[in-house]
């Protein structure tokens, strides 16, 4: 799968398997990753594209608008737990301050 | 309602308007979450951050036969366009035709030979690619079989040695045009970085067509296997 690799999309990626079924908004992702809008976006965007993500809208309440969901496929969470767990383990390996060795 | 607050929706509210038929959906997502953010300097934030959707142009996503259909008509119809382009360039060119007798300096010569050439080179390959469209249009061709014929066409051309000579013609026009003034490169470094600017564009637009082309074609044929 030809998806571009950033520590971005790691952390939106991480965000959705806090909560794997869920579905999620794009302000509380936002949030909870510390990205902007900006960014987060055209990540989103990116996933959706490649059949990682799925969007849906709420229904209406009352007096409120809906507000669009997002929430990883399938095939989205396998991709999110390889890449997820793949940076975890470079983090683990990676010695610490540049590994500056005597 | 706060000020902050109504120029966050007013800004959402341009996004929406302004996004392109491939975003709208997203553009209309980001820009709703606006009226749930609840620190009013946030949601500014927030919607400032939107803006970013604007600069990401793309077509609406082919998901039935009359999508396929209304793409085939648009692909058509664009001929017209591209024609007026690359003929405004010719004329301009001739323009340059003029400059290089009165030419002082070789740098302003060798620009305006580059701008007449190019323009001349990129008349001839779009003229050919012209007529092999028109083939595929002459022969009755339903609209959604032109269509992914059409799109086929554009991706084997834009990964064609012609196609990259088109675009590297493209460049070369560019760079003539900033040889081609009094005093060459150095007479105006605005001029000089706006050109720059335009190589930069062209290539990033050409690498992006080509990447578009090809998501449109898988598009197509996730439809057309849908109705088969």
């Amino acid at each position: 799968m030809k998806m571009r690799r950033s520590l971005q999309t790691t952390r939106v990626l991480a965000e959705f398997l806090e909560c794997e079924t869920a579905w999620r908004y794009g302000y509380d992702i936002s949030r909870n990753t510390g990205l902007r809008s900006g960014t987060l976006y055209p990540i989103l965007m990116r996933l959706a594209e490649h059949g990682l993500l799925e969007t849906s809208w709420e229904t209406a309440e009352a007096g409120r608008p809906p507000r669009h969901l997002y929430r990883l496929t399938l095939d989205g969470l396998r991709y999110a737990r390889e890449q997820v767990g793949a940076s975890s383990v470079r983090a683990v390996g990676a010695p610490a301050f540049g590994g500056v060795t005597g | 309602m706060t000020l902050v607050r109504r120029v966050a929706m007013k800004i959402a509210g341009v996004v929406v308007r302004g996004a392109s038929p491939g975003c709208r959906e997203w553009a209309e997502g980001v820009a709703r979450e606006v009226e749930f953010i609840e620190d009013d300097w946030a949601a500014l934030r927030w919607a400032i951050g939107s803006t970013r959707v604007l600069f990401d142009r793309r077509e609406a996503p082919i998901n039935s036969l009359a999508d396929v259909a209304d793409m085939g008509r648009r692909l058509s119809e664009r001929v017209s366009k591209e024609s007026s382009a690359y003929a405004f360039m010719l004329i301009w060119a001739f323009l340059y035709l003029l400059k290089l007798l009165d030419a002082r300096s070789w740098q302003q010569r060798i620009g305006c030979g580059l701008v007449i050439v190019a323009a001349i080179y990129m008349w001839g390959v779009v003229r050919a690619q012209w007529r092999k469209r028109e083939g595929l249009r002459s022969d009755n061709t339903e609209l959604t079989l032109y269509c992914r014929l059409e799109l086929e066409r554009q991706r084997d051309f834009l990964k064609s040695s012609l196609g990259r000579s088109l675009h590297f013609a493209l460049i070369l026009y560019f760079v003539g045009i900033v040889f081609a003034q009094k005093g060459g490169v150095r007479a105006n470094p605005v001029f000089t970085a706006f050109f720059a600017l335009g190589c930069v564009l062209v290539t990033f637009l050409w690498l992006r067509r080509t990447r578009q082309v090809q998501r449109q074609i898988d598009e197509v044929d996730a439809v057309l296997k849908e109705i088969r």
